[in-house]
């Protein structure tokens, strides 16, 4: 071959074989493949593969008791998705939707622990955990004490049972605007009612054409929130729903009103009473809502003082706009108010009985929700319970803890109560504290023995017509995860301990609530398979109440208001509460973090907010770092909470206008000093600025008038 | 003017978001989360680096207390019908070519130089600044359903595009005719989720469904509709001032608001 050939085969050859490579698919394949090669390196996790299932169930973990559809892979929980037709669903809550994170989260508790001299906390073995309780109940005595953060679920009746058969009476649960709405309730209900004792008010949002939320958070915080946001969703599906929200802040439900077509009165913080009585006053007396009784003219005297003029200097809101939502009152056919606190505990039977008042005006659709208690001896129902409060127990000690073992269940009072360090150090002053909790949270650092527990996907567990429900609705969390380590539902370790002790109770917690079930006429292979129950409740009337209750109690609760214009540099405190946030045992849930806007939470300092007026008053500036300091009160606040007074928390400032004059609005939620990255050291714990005082009438402790001084700090 | 021509589908698949029933209660974030398998971070409050396919954001009509108003408005991809996150891609990673109007984002081929954020106005993209880390335990909530992007590559909401090819693998089991789905056949995990009802989902083209109607309405409105990207999402308000935020509209403009 000549080279001049070997050239043109060579150039034809290298030609040939780049056309090839060209049109050829394969280098596009291999460039692919390496592409997608470069993106799956071992450290980024691979999807995993396996089969779908779906289970249905109801969240024990959202207080709004959602309808969930539990998505499986291999028989492992993945997803939390709403559940279609669920009586008190409609969508998932924030709270709900992020639970399989908290379930696989590895700051999970998984074995017992027992705290050390040291003050750490080791790993011991049940069998271990169960004799040391054995043996410090037996030492205890009668000197026994349990607070339960679960309020809907049968496990308040199990410890009840086991605490009355040791002796004790001192059950609680943790403050919440569910006691405030029972109390007022069971003042109101009058003595020779055919209504049930064991009951709560309703809240039949179904029925209503006009809904005024004075306070309560109802689309966000307060109650069945999934419910009533659905509800006013369909209802006002055309040309919007007359939702009304009266409250120191323009928070979820304002701003749903606002888009409904209703509207945002603000008031400031702690009036919301005042607010509901002034309206009752005007509708009384312009619009002819009175109640056919003997009893109403003494209301009337009392509703006397609650006159436009008053009613505008105590709440700044003005009279007409005051006027203008009595006629839209008056003119409904069927208006709901439902009247209580924005943060959702500390506001007392006032709110509540004022509701009531409004409600029995107007003929609102106020339902008789009859709650059942589990059959065990000696089981106290959940509105018997209702009339503990913690917060008076704990800050009536003198020097020495009036219990001698104290069981924290499902809550965590060390943070969420108010003045939380203050009556920290009445719980670290117990001889003998006993946890059941699913993390290791401010109170079960505290606690000498801490027993891990199954979150609400990991359990069986039952829940009850949950706050507002105006209906009765039963159904089952059941346990479609697998619990990690020795966790064990606190229900069952209490009745394996009353089993030890020879107290005749069922050996099981799934043996209480099948009784349960039974005696509610309900299929329990139903319910297991996490159908859920609904029945009506009976409608509320007037000659169900002692009307004398409001002349007794409510018309007491009011003490001199606030004065009109900031005292210098002292702010209500308007504390707010938010789905996403989480609840004081889990902390933020991982995914809800970043729902948290850049105004809210800036690395781990949070926001405090005031309108433009108040911060000039105030002497505040955007983004400043401020002092929030609790002012005490108006001087009636217990001293013996320690000393919270005086407390301060620091956090950044934020100019936000949709807030009422004299108010500083501030997060529930945050300032967790225990628990995971996603909620420890991120932002302050208002709940330190509360300043409990009794309730004039109710004796109930209050904290939703607290006062703040603010002041910027370098 | 977007630089691209519309292109037109038989199905165009939308969102009407109705921002007066939306209380910015963040269960949409949350699924969104969830469905895409979007780790989460210790630090979220940083803004910059946080990565979320759908945002929702805070609108105040600006006024001073007690004239002070607000909305939420939740912003997932707009899904533009000329859409300048594309044209701009050196690699088609990004693309608009399959029926239904979904904007695609293949995250094998991207190569991450952002210019496709620069190019959005809507902020909808987000550049993974590093690998993603689930911290030990919570990898068990990843999905077999879409992929873990590493760092180094630009992701943005798909309209939970699985649960599309879902509705159709169905569609064909029940021997339906997968090119003509029916309302609520397929929904995003955000529409799914919001109990508010406030994001409803469906095929702008076909009067049936409540999307198409909503669209029309005189309420309903774009975001930046001036740019000419055609979004596929659409907003609803009575509020003027919610409408007006919807663009870049000049104090003093003369022409009509939407």
């Amino acid at each position: 071959m000549k080279r001049r050939d070997f050239m043109k085969c060579a150039a034809g050859f290298s030609a040939g074989l780049g056309a090839g490579i060209a049109f050829s698919p394969l280098p596009w394949q291999l460039l692919d493949d390496i592409s997608v090669w470069t993106q799956n390196w071992p450290w980024i996790p691979a999807n995993p593969k396996g089969e779908n299932t779906y289970e249905l169930s109801t969240s024990k973990l959202c207080p709004s008791g959602c309808g969930l559809k539990v998505r499986l892979l291999n028989g492992r929980v993945l997803r939390v998705l709403p559940q279609a037709g669920h009586p008190l669903g409609g969508g998932i809550s924030p709270l709900a939707a992020a639970e399989p994170q908290l379930l696989y989260s590895p700051s999970r508790l998984t074995t017992p622990l027992r705290r050390n001299s040291e003050g750490s906390h080791s790993p011991i073995s049940w069998p271990e955990a169960k004799t040391l309780l054995l043996g410090k109940l037996e030492a205890a005595g009668e000197k026994l004490l349990c607070l339960c953060g679960d309020e809907s679920g049968s496990g308040s009746a199990v410890l009840s049972a086991f605490l009355r058969a040791r002796g004790s009476e001192k059950i609680f649960f943790m403050p919440s605007e569910a006691q405030c709405q029972s109390l007022a309730w069971q003042h109101a209900r009058y003595a020779d009612s055919s209504l049930p004792y064991s009951s709560q008010a309703g809240y039949d949002f179904e029925k209503a054409d006009l809904v005024l939320a004075i306070g309560a958070n109802i689309m966000e915080a307060w109650g069945t929130v999934m419910r009533n946001r659905r509800i006013v969703a369909e209802k006002g599906a055309e040309k919007g729903f007359p939702l009304y929200y009266a409250g120191p802040v323009q928070n979820q439900t304002a701003a749903l009103a606002a888009g409904a077509g209703g509207g945002w009165l603000p008031i400031r913080a702690g009036s919301e009473t005042s607010l509901a009585l002034g309206l009752a006053n005007v509708l009384a007396r312009t619009h002819g809502k009175k109640l056919a009784h003997p009893a109403f003219a003494q209301i009337e005297h009392g509703l006397a003082r609650f006159d436009p003029a008053h009613v505008s200097a105590v709440t700044g809101l003005g009279p007409r706009r005051l006027e203008e939502m009595c006629e839209k009152l008056a003119q409904a056919a069927a208006p709901l108010v439902v009247c209580g606190s924005e943060f959702g505990q500390g506001a007392g039977c006032g709110p509540a009985l004022s509701g009531l008042l409004l409600n029995l005006l107007l003929r609102g659709p106020l339902t008789a929700v009859p709650l059942h208690t589990a059959a065990l001896p000696g089981a106290r129902g959940r509105a018997d319970i209702y009339r503990g409060d913690i917060v008076r127990e704990l800050t009536g000690w003198g020097g020495r803890p009036a219990a001698d073992l104290a069981i924290f269940y499902e809550a965590n009072p060390a943070y969420a109560l108010p003045g939380a360090a203050a009556l920290a150090d009445k719980i670290r002053a117990i001889p003998f504290k006993l946890a059941f909790a699913p993390f290791m949270d401010e109170t079960a650092a505290l606690c000498d023995l801490v027993l891990p527990t199954p979150l609400g996907l990991e359990k069986l567990d039952d829940i009850e017509s949950p706050l507002g429900c105006g209906k009765v609705f039963y159904a089952l969390a059941r346990p479609l995860a697998e619990a990690p380590g020795q966790c064990r539902h606190g229900a069952d370790v209490i009745l394996e301990l009353a089993a030890a002790l020879d107290m005749g109770l069922p050996a099981n917690y799934e043996a209480v609530l099948r009784k349960k079930a039974q005696d509610m006429s309900l299929s329990w292979i139903s319910l297991s398979r996490g159908q859920s129950f609904e029945r009506p409740a009976p409608e509320l009337e007037a000659a169900d109440c002692d009307l004398s209750v409001f002349d007794k109690l409510l018309f007491r609760s009011l003490r001199a208001a606030r004065g009109a214009s900031s005292n210098g540099r002292r702010a209500g405190l308007a504390p707010l509460c938010r789905n996403a946030l989480g609840t004081p045992q889990t902390g933020i849930p991982p995914f809800a973090l970043k729902t948290l806007r850049a105004k809210e939470l800036k690395g781990g300092e949070m926001y405090v907010f005031a309108n433009s007026a108040t911060a000039r008053a105030l002497g505040l500036y955007q983004d400043a770092r401020v002092s929030v300091r609790a002012a005490g009160g108006n001087g009636n606040a217990v001293r013996n909470t320690g000393g919270n007074t005086g407390r301060a928390i620091t956090a950044r400032f934020n100019i936000f206008e949709g807030i009422a004059d004299d108010c500083l609005g501030a997060y529930l939620g945050f300032g967790h000093s225990a628990l995971d990255e996603y909620s420890r050291g991120k932002g302050a714990n208002i709940c330190e600025l509360f300043s409990p005082e009794p309730e004039e009438g109710s004796g109930l402790m209050t904290w939703h008038k607290t006062e703040v001084t603010v002041e910027v700090v370098a | 003017m977007s630089m691209i021509a519309l292109k037109e589908f038989k199905i165009r698949w939308g969102m009407a978001i109705d921002v007066d029933k939306c209380t910015g209660c963040g269960a949409c974030m949350v699924a969104c989360q969830a469905e895409n398998n979007i780790a989460p971070v210790s630090d979220a409050s940083d803004k910059r680096r946080a990565l979320n396919w759908l945002v929702v954001y805070e609108l105040s009509n600006g006024k001073a207390f007690p004239d002070h108003d607000l909305a939420y408005l939740p912003r997932p991809c707009q899904q533009c019908g000329t859409y300048p996150c594309a044209s701009v891609c050196p690699v088609t990673a990004t693309d608009k070519n399959e029926e239904g109007g979904i904007v695609s984002q293949i995250h094998p081929r991207c190569i991450g130089c952002r210019y496709c954020m620069a190019a959005c106005p809507y902020h909808a993209r987000y550049f993974n600044w590093q690998d993603p880390v689930w911290p030990r335990g919570l990898e068990k909530t990843i999905t077999p359903d879409v992929s873990v992007r590493p760092r180094g590559v630009v992701e943005k909401c798909s309209f939970c595009h699985h649960r599309f090819m879902w509705a159709k693998d169905l569609a064909r089991l029940e021997n339906r005719e997968p090119g003509r789905l029916r309302e609520g056949d397929y929904l995003p995990a955000c529409a799914e989720s919001c109990p508010s009802g406030a994001i409803v989902f469906g095929d702008l083209h076909n009067p049936t469904h409540r999307v198409h109607q909503l669209a029309g309405s005189e309420r309903a409105f774009r975001l930046l509709e001036r740019l000419g990207t055609e979004p596929q999402v659409y907003y609803l308000s009575r509020r003027a001032w919610v409408r007006r935020q919807g663009d870049n509209y000049l104090p003093d403009e003369k022409k009509p608001l939407p």
